[in-house]
């Protein structure tokens, strides 16, 4: 009797024979894991710490961090970079969190029609590739091409547009923007999973109370899906700071125009394997691979261990 | 008692919304002019694609065809250039295939089972195994690039097919074990009891339990394995090898070239076919999708 509940209290833990078998089962999969993912990124945190001096690879402790912070070759498209990856983040939480949010909300209105309709509209982007996505947008604000200006025109406006892609004060928010409507499926329809999950019972109760329409979102709803919010907005995080792909299919490696999309993705590819009249630098790649993934590292550890700990409190 | 029985007919209260109140009437308004916002630039590329380059000279981007033609189908499907050889995108579309189908089958067999041991079989240090694969999930991969060219080289298998399928379903994994350990860690413990009562082992109660249960999950491990592969662009331009070329890099080489006079109606063509197979999957499966996210994905 009390074998089996202590079995059933917790599907296996310290106390039950070790269970070899399933540890074999797995062990390909983490062997072949380890060699691929693990491996790889120690010898890059390895890599950062060395550096090519007449011909031979020594170790340099943290030189190669000074060269990139301080050094003026390095620094300044370093620091552009950061900079303009921090913006790329904020235009992605500030507008296309919000819209996700905000859609997911109108989506899970009760009894409404086409539903399926526009959340498939809304999730295409998603599935497709950034090189579609860049080339239609690279069309769409085309000022020879384009349909912006047309569309413009027929709204009176279109004096207000310009080549925006290649103007160096809005390539960076062009581009961004476009990332936004890419995967502005992906908050939706997350926000929208957790907001199916939310009981009925909690929602009929704050009927029974007068709660309803605009205050029930606000009172009730936005605060039981805080937690899918946070798990956005990591993954926003993450997938902004690892962002390369939209940049160099819109922009090129050289990120124009004059550096002004250039984010740490696109600098990593340009140092690493070379562009045009600039060398392949694997030690200095490596070491701008460590602080993009000290970056990354640093804000997942603060979304588990600060935000997420909090939140857990509004579950039920 | 009395007052019962003379209460109105009618229900008293305030008469339930009308289904044009203002309110109503703002909520579809907002998701139909998302839509438009959506569905403009896709509606832009058919209709383009349909259309002959004399036509598309004339401008007006928005107006439907005058005269259908699939000639730029045909020419993108069969004879678009990329730099040298005008093979067009089929020789993509079938590299593609053979690297998806393999790497999509083989990840969600091993996620699953991974998954399936995470949720239902601990063993000491599954939490680690644990840790050191969700970890994974948040590595920039850029930042492992250049070591794993080395390493797939050294393996010998640089550049072939078998080099890209087996990092595709190695960069899978973390994030799909992840979602079938929520998966099968929010189906009833009972089942999973009450089948190891019955002397179920591992691999029955998995086949015979969990996997008739978990048709939703394994539809979202299908989109999202299909979509991350189908769409992926790096990987095939480092480790493919230039035999292997995946359909992306293709498109993105007959788009963006240089030379010779723009085709917009073959271009936008040639985009609708890169698109079309995870469009394909998502729609034939998007009702089971929903469902999957909200009871795997969402709990972190």
């Amino acid at each position: 009797m009390s074998t089996v509940e202590q079995a059933s209290a917790d599907r296996g833990n310290d106390k039950r024979p070790w269970r070899w078998h399933i540890l074999v089962f797995l062990t390909p999969a983490l062997l072949v894991y380890t060699a691929v993912m693990i491996l790889p990124l120690i010898e890059t945190l390895r890599l950062s710490l060395f550096n090519v001096k007449d011909g031979q690879s020594v170790f340099v402790g943290f030189d190669n961090f000074a060269v990139l912070f301080g050094d003026p070759r390095w620094a300044a498209s370093f620091w552009n970079a950061l900079k303009n990856n921090f913006i790329f983040f904020i235009i992605h939480m500030v507008v296309q969190n919000p819209i996700g949010v905000a859609l997911a909300a109108l989506l899970s209105v009760p009894k409404l029609r086409f539903g399926a309709f526009y959340r498939t509209a809304l999730f295409l982007p998603t599935l497709l590739s950034f090189v579609i996505v860049g080339f239609i947008w690279k069309l769409i604000l085309s000022p020879i091409w384009g349909v912006s200006p047309f569309l413009l025109d027929l709204v009176g406006l279109k004096s207000l547009f310009s080549p925006w892609l290649g103007k160096p004060g809005s390539a960076l928010i062009a581009v961004s923007l476009i990332s936004v409507w890419q995967y502005v499926g992906i908050p939706m329809m997350l926000i929208y999973a957790a907001m199916l999950n939310i009981p009925d019972e909690v929602l009929e109760a704050a009927e029974c109370d007068g709660v309803t329409g605009w205050s029930q979102f606000w009172k009730i709803k936005l605060p039981l899906i805080l937690p899918s919010i946070g798990i956005i907005s990591i993954l926003t995080f993450v997938g902004n700071f690892n962002a390369f792909d939209l940049v160099y299919t819109v922009q090129g490696a050289l990120a124009g125009p004059d550096g002004a999309t250039d984010i740490l993705g696109t600098l990593l590819y340009r140092t690493f394997f070379g562009f045009q009249l600039q060398i392949g630098d694997k030690s200095m790649g490596a070491t701008i691979a460590t602080v993009m993934f000290l970056i990354i590292l640093s804000g997942v550890c603060l979304y588990l261990f600060a935000i997420q700990r909090r939140m857990r409190r509004y579950q039920f | 008692m009395t007052a019962i029985s003379t209460l109105p007919t009618e229900p008293r209260g305030k008469r339930p919304t009308r289904t044009f109140a203002p309110a109503t009437i703002m909520i579809y308004g907002i998701l139909l002019v998302a839509a438009l916002y959506y569905i403009l630039p896709l509606y832009v590329m058919i209709v383009t694609s349909l259309k002959g380059m004399p036509e598309i000279r004339l401008g007006n981007i928005f107006s439907t065809p005058v005269e259908i033609t699939f000639q730029p189908w045909s020419t993108a499907w069969t004879s678009a250039c990329t730099g040298l050889y005008c093979e067009g995108l089929k020789v993509g579309f079938w590299n593609s295939v053979k690297i998806m189908i393999p790497s999509v089958i083989v990840s969600i067999l091993i996620a699953s089972v991974n998954g399936y041991a995470l949720a239902n079989w601990r063993f000491k240090g599954s939490e680690i195994f644990f840790s050191i694969l969700l970890f994974g999930a948040f590595i920039p991969y850029q930042v492992m690039l250049y070591p794993l060219v080395i390493i797939t080289r050294e393996l010998g298998i640089f550049g072939t097919l078998t080099g890209i399928i087996v990092i595709h379903t190695i960069f899978g994994m973390p994030i799909l074990t992840l979602l079938f350990r929520n998966y099968f860690a929010s189906l009833p413990t009972e089942l999973f009891k009450a089948a190891r009562v019955d002397g179920a082992g591992f691999w029955r109660i998995f086949f015979q339990i969990m996997v008739p249960l978990s048709a939703p999950i394994f539809v979202v491990a299908v989109i999202m394995q299909v979509t991350g592969i189908w769409n992926d662009f790096l990987f095939g331009v480092i480790f493919a090898g230039s035999k292997n070329v995946p359909m992306t890099v293709q498109l993105n080489n007959i788009v963006n070239s240089t030379q010779g006079v723009k085709e917009y109606n073959v271009n936008m063509a040639a985009t609708i076919l890169t698109g079309a197979v995870p469009l394909l999957v998502y729609f034939f499966s998007g009702k089971y999708f929903v469902r999957g996210i909200a009871a795997g994905a969402v709990k972190g």
